[in-house]
């Protein structure tokens, strides 16, 4: 079971997730008024480019805009959360020696003990996710069973991760669960909130795009100052 | 009187020979002939080296027809003692290399761990082999 689920399930999820993501990020663009915001974007490039970008750079930086400045806790528990989301995907030594092994792509990989670390911090993200869900009242009244599915989503494949480490005797198992719910994962991002891994860079561009020509970005004469 | 000793005698023998029975049976497991792999040489590897026992895979390659030449090359100084053409491969391939040859075979032969099963090889104290069916 676990040869068919590390091999053609999983070549499957990842057909899934990209092209699930991509199909999303089409949609967005297809979204737009084309009157009011695609010609304008696509007319004023020397402004529309640059807001773009550093709409997109200053929300990835931690403190880098009011918004986050004004939410420092909220930050924290994206920002813990979303470090180890990127990065070990891509760069922990396990998965970077499958990609190497299945698609010939060699990537650099990260220590153990940092990629535990951000395996933890991640978790601990989480859990302040969960917390905020639960005692924030602005994130409470708009609460579904929707979020909560996401944060168990996301939250599983990490756990499993690491129990996978340390919990040797059940090493089997926990792998299994691990490819499973990773492969979900990848699966449902497309058809759920996990489709910002995608749609924030979309939105984000957007609005840069908006705030630089409109919104009295041609008075101010450049990028909107996040 | 006879009897009886004639049934003890036969109860010695038997816990004798159920004695050395046990104590043959867990020495051929610990007289498995466990090889830390070597080569390529790795500085500071970042899991623990895979150990291979050697003597399960001689019985398999044994039980399946086939001799030493399944994954030792014949060299000009006789059997080549790395697996397959290791050392012919560029050094940063080797690793892959490696990998690629012990899982292709262990999942053709529909036994042992597959390439996710990182920590079935790479475990601190493996005995290759012994872990898996």
């Amino acid at each position: 079971m676990l040869q068919t689920l590390s091999g053609p399930c999983f070549v499957a999820s990842l057909l899934i997730f990209v092209v699930g993501l991509l199909v999303r990020a089409v949609w967005y663009v297809r979204g737009l008024d084309w009157r009011l915001e695609r010609v304008a974007y696509a007319y004023h490039r020397d402004r529309s480019i640059p807001g773009a970008l550093s709409s997109i750079a200053k929300w990835l930086l931690p403190g880098g805009t009011a918004g986050w400045r004004a939410q420092p806790v909220a930050m924290l528990a994206f920002f813990l959360l979303h470090f180890g989301a990127v990065l070990i995907p891509l760069f922990l030594l396990g998965h970077t020696v499958l990609l190497e092994q299945t698609t010939g792509i060699s990537l650099p990989s990260l220590p153990s003990n940092v990629a535990d670390i951000l395996c933890i911090a991640s978790l601990a993200g989480i859990g302040l996710l969960v917390l905020r869900r639960l005692f924030s009242p602005t994130v409470r009244q708009l609460n579904t069973w929707k979020d909560w599915f996401v944060l168990l989503l996301t939250f599983m494949p990490f756990f499993t991760g690491l129990m996978m480490k340390y919990d040797v005797n059940t090493y089997d198992t926990w792998l299994l669960l691990h490819v499973i719910t990773g492969e979900l994962f990848l699966v449902l991002a497309p058809f759920t909130k996990l489709a910002h891994i995608v749609l924030f860079f979309m939105s984000r561009a957007q609005l840069g795009m908006d705030y630089a020509i409109k919104r009295g970005g041609r008075a101010r004469g450049g990028v909107f100052p996040w | 009187m006879p009897i009886i000793t004639l049934r003890s005698a036969c109860a010695f023998c038997c816990s004798l020979l159920l004695l050395v029975l046990v104590a043959t049976s867990s020495q051929s497991a610990e007289s498995d002939e466990l090889l830390k792999i070597s080569f390529p040489v790795i500085n500071n590897p970042a899991l623990p080296k895979v150990i291979f026992n050697h003597t399960k895979h001689v019985n398999y390659v044994d039980e399946h027809g086939s001799d030493c030449s399944r994954c030792h090359r014949v060299t000009k100084q006789g059997l080549s003692t790395a697996a397959f053409d290791v050392r012919l491969q560029k050094a940063g391939d080797q690793v892959s290399y490696l990998h690629k040859a012990c899982t292709d075979c262990h999942s053709k032969s529909g036994q042992g761990p597959a390439l996710v099963q990182c920590r079935t090889c790479h475990a601190e104290a493996a005995s290759h082999g012994e872990n898996n069916k």
